[in-house]
């Protein structure tokens, strides 16, 4: 009796149990879903077609987005071609893998749920951010943090690679070479020692405390140079907390326009949290950033200077999403990011330094170039790929910042990779010092050495175009607010590029506070820098950029 | 022999034949079609031409000619912009056109209309600056006037024209430019 009143009872609860979770077991409409949008689309693709749709992630090919379904039905319609990933993406985190073969997709399916996106490159989930632990070493992840702020756009895929054979070189050369005097500072033996400092640490994989140790060494040195230098820690997949290595140097003119030299600290190893040397991944890097730090703290700057080592990039390049979505979050104004991974192992001699850049970038990547044949003996390959995202520079192309990835080769052909092996008598440092010295001049090149003779202000330029029958030609009326002191004339220079290769205009200086360029192809945007000169020919940096027919300027 | 030289001794006064040929050198008033042109070079110019006729059949003719055309003008600015400056132009076109006339002659007058192909040759120069540009346009032309034996065989003539003459262009809006247009013209003649 006892029993059945026992049984009933249980019944009772249960039953009413089920009738009130009943509501919640009902499958609800999702809010988002996960698609793939291919870039190549054969119907015109109006600005309605995407409203809703939020880039997650841009690749060469194709798109990860974030999408109403209710969207789904529109982008069939007007023939978009998607692929849904996952109808159910709320609380679930995403990785990036990029696999060493085609085979090993196998590897991951067992471990997850797995989409193979775009050649070597698959989305993998596996409930949990732990991603880092549960896959093999060589296998190369970024963890997908939702929407960023980055429009999407349909279109033939931009790719490229390049090797310049006829580069472009800088009209501007300077009496006083402030950034060759720079670059012959650089030390190949400094390089080797903080390498082998780095190493010493026996591992930095992010969560050990000899990581954190490896971090206090490097904001030690920092501070050692007079640098304004912190940690700013960051959570990584919700279990520790480690912290990138932030130094800076304030921009003399406009402080607030920065340039950003860096690379990840951390490491790891098929032996992570006991033997992880890391010699060239990414201790290569971490010891360029070092030495440009060394030798750029004697200079002072226009932009403001930012030496950055990141932390937990192997965990999927947290320290580097955590710092570029709170630059874009305070506004930051970041000019260029060149990020060094692996920058010290030769597979053949000369080794050419591959300089890897979104279609975004690729202004940065060919500026980057220009610094190289002028300062540094190196062979460059240009890589233009957006789905080159497993380092610190992808987080800064999802904010929509123009970055580069320096690395000895984008198709891994260190056989030390991510093994206890990748120590420092495996490099060729007089590989890393090149680079160095390249990384050091395009920095430079970027912050703009300070000069005490200051460019022209307020440069505003106005377009008109005339035509003919057969003909048309653009005027470019340029006006600039006069310099002081000794200022004897003015340089302008015009580009099509904007940002580099500027093409000073005339032989000779004017005088004026104002020029007119005339007869230029009206299909071309042009963009123009202003610099002062004095009677000794010394020469100010280059003034604001502007492009004709707009009165916004932009400093480069 | 004979034969031919009785015929000849009958045509002891030989039959006035109607003259063959009329060689024209005429001149007038040319108003092109292309707003664009006009805004360019302005409303009207002076057109040159000499045309030969050979006359078929009495009421048919066929003709072939050259036309030249010259004009000066100054670079218009685009859109809604106010030029501070403009550049000087100067617009050179060579017509050859051919085709098939109707006559109809009474009293000394003959009047006439048809049409033809016509084939434009032009160059335009920026002068002073180093940009100019040449090519070719094809169309048709079609043309009425009368003309007028004034003593032997001078003969005045007077005839109203239209030329269709397109050419492709960058610069235009409509990525082509007319550069014919309507025109009148007066001239002299020669006809044997």
């Amino acid at each position: 009796m006892k029993g059945n009143r026992l049984r009933t009872c249980i019944f009772s609860c249960v039953a009413c149990l089920l009738l009130f979770s009943a509501p919640t077991a009902v499958p609800q409409t999702p809010d988002t879903v996960l698609v793939k949008i291919e870039k190549r689309t054969g119907a015109a693709v109006s600005a309605g077609t995407l409203a809703g749709v939020r880039a997650v992630q841009e690749l060469d090919t194709c798109w990860i987005a974030e999408s109403p379904p209710q969207a789904l039905s529109r982008l069939r319609r007007r023939g978009v071609a998607f692929e849904v990933l996952d109808r159910s993406p709320a609380d679930k985190t995403y990785f990036l893998v990029r696999v060493p073969g085609v085979d090993d997709v196998d590897t991951l399916r067992g471990l997850g749920t797995v989409w193979p996106i775009e050649g070597d490159l698959c989305l993998f989930w596996s409930g949990g951010e732990n991603v880092r632990e549960l896959l093999p070493p060589e296998f190369v992840i970024k963890r997908l943090s939702g929407p960023i702020p980055v429009a999407i756009s349909l279109g033939p895929p931009i790719t490229g690679r390049a090797v310049l054979r006829r580069p472009p070189v800088p009209a501007r050369r300077e009496q006083v070479d402030l950034i060759a005097e720079m670059v012959s500072q650089v030390s190949p033996e400094h390089l080797t020692a903080h390498i082998r400092d780095l190493q010493l640490f026996q591992t930095r994989y992010a969560s050990t405390p000899n990581c954190e140790e490896s971090g206090n060494y490097i904001l030690d040195f920092f501070r050692g140079l007079g640098l304004e230098a912190q940690v700013d820690y960051f959570p990584v997949a919700s279990r520790f907390t480690t912290g990138n290595i932030v130094a800076t140097i304030p921009g003399r003119t406009a402080p607030d326009r920065v340039v950003i030299v860096c690379a990840h600290y951390d490491s790891t190893s098929d032996q992570r949290l006991t033997e992880a040397p890391g010699a060239d991944d990414d201790g290569s890097g971490t010891a360029a950033v070092m030495e440009i730090a060394r030798v750029l703290a004697g200079y002072a700057f226009d932009f403001t200077v930012r030496l950055i080592c990141f932390s937990a990039e192997e965990w999927g390049l947290y320290g580097s999403k955590f710092y570029a979505e709170e630059a874009r979050r305070r506004g930051e104004q970041i000019i260029g990011v060149v990020n060094m991974d692996m920058v010290a192992y030769t597979d053949q001699v000369p080794e050419d330094l591959d300089v890897v850049a979104n279609p975004g970038s690729e202004w940065l990547a060919d500026r980057y170039i220009a610094s190289v044949r002028t300062y540094a003996l190196l062979d460059t390959l240009k890589v233009v790929s957006s789905s080159f995202t497993g380092s610190d520079h992808s987080p800064f192309w999802d904010q929509g910042y123009s970055a580069l990835c320096l690395i000895e080769d984008t198709t891994l052909r260190n056989p030390n990779y991510h093994k206890v092996t990748d120590l420092l008598d495996t490099l060729n440092m007089e590989f890393a010092t090149s680079v160095t010295r390249a990384s050091l001049a395009a920095t430079a090149d970027l912050a703009q050495p300070f000069r005490e003779l200051q460019p022209p202000t307020a440069l505003t330029a106005r377009q008109l175009v005339n035509r003919s029958l057969f003909s048309r030609a653009k005027t470019v009326y340029l006006q600039w607010t006069p310099g002081s002191g000794r200022v004897a004339g003015y340089n302008v220079y015009r580009t099509t590029t904007p940002g580099q290769l500027y093409q000073r205009i005339g032989r000779t200086s004017v005088s004026a506070s104002s020029y007119v360029d005339r007869l230029l192809d009206p299909r071309i945007t042009y963009y123009y820098v202003v610099t002062a000169v004095d009677g000794q020919g010394s020469e100010s940096n280059y003034s604001e950029q502007v492009s004709d027919g707009t009165q916004g300027a932009q400093r480069w | 022999m004979t034969v031919a030289l009785a015929r000849t001794g009958l045509a002891g006064q030989p039959e006035k034949q109607s003259p063959r040929f009329d060689v024209s050198v005429l001149a007038g008033v040319l108003r092109p079609s292309d707003e664009s042109f006009r805004a360019l070079y302005g409303g009207s110019h002076v057109p040159i031409a000499v045309q030969l006729e050979y006359r078929l059949r009495p009421r048919l003719a066929l003709f072939g000619g050259v036309q030249f055309v010259g004009a000066d003008g100054r670079t218009v600015a685009e859109g809604a912009q106010t030029g501070d400056e403009d550049f000087p132009l100067r617009f050179t076109a060579y017509s050859i056109r051919a085709g098939a006339l109707m006559l109809t002659a009474k009293r000394g007058w003959t009047v006439f209309a048809g049409g033809g192909a016509n084939y434009s040759s032009y160059h335009e120069e920026w002068t002073g600056a180093p940009i100019a540009a040449s090519g070719a346009a094809y169309g048709f032309v079609a043309q009425a006037g009368a003309r007028h034996v004034l003593s032997g065989p001078i003969t005045l003539s007077g005839a109203v024209e239209y030329t269709y003459a397109p050419a492709d262009s960058d610069a235009s809006p409509g990525g082509r430019i007319d550069l014919g247009g309507l025109g009148i013209s007066l001239g002299v003649g020669i006809q044997f």
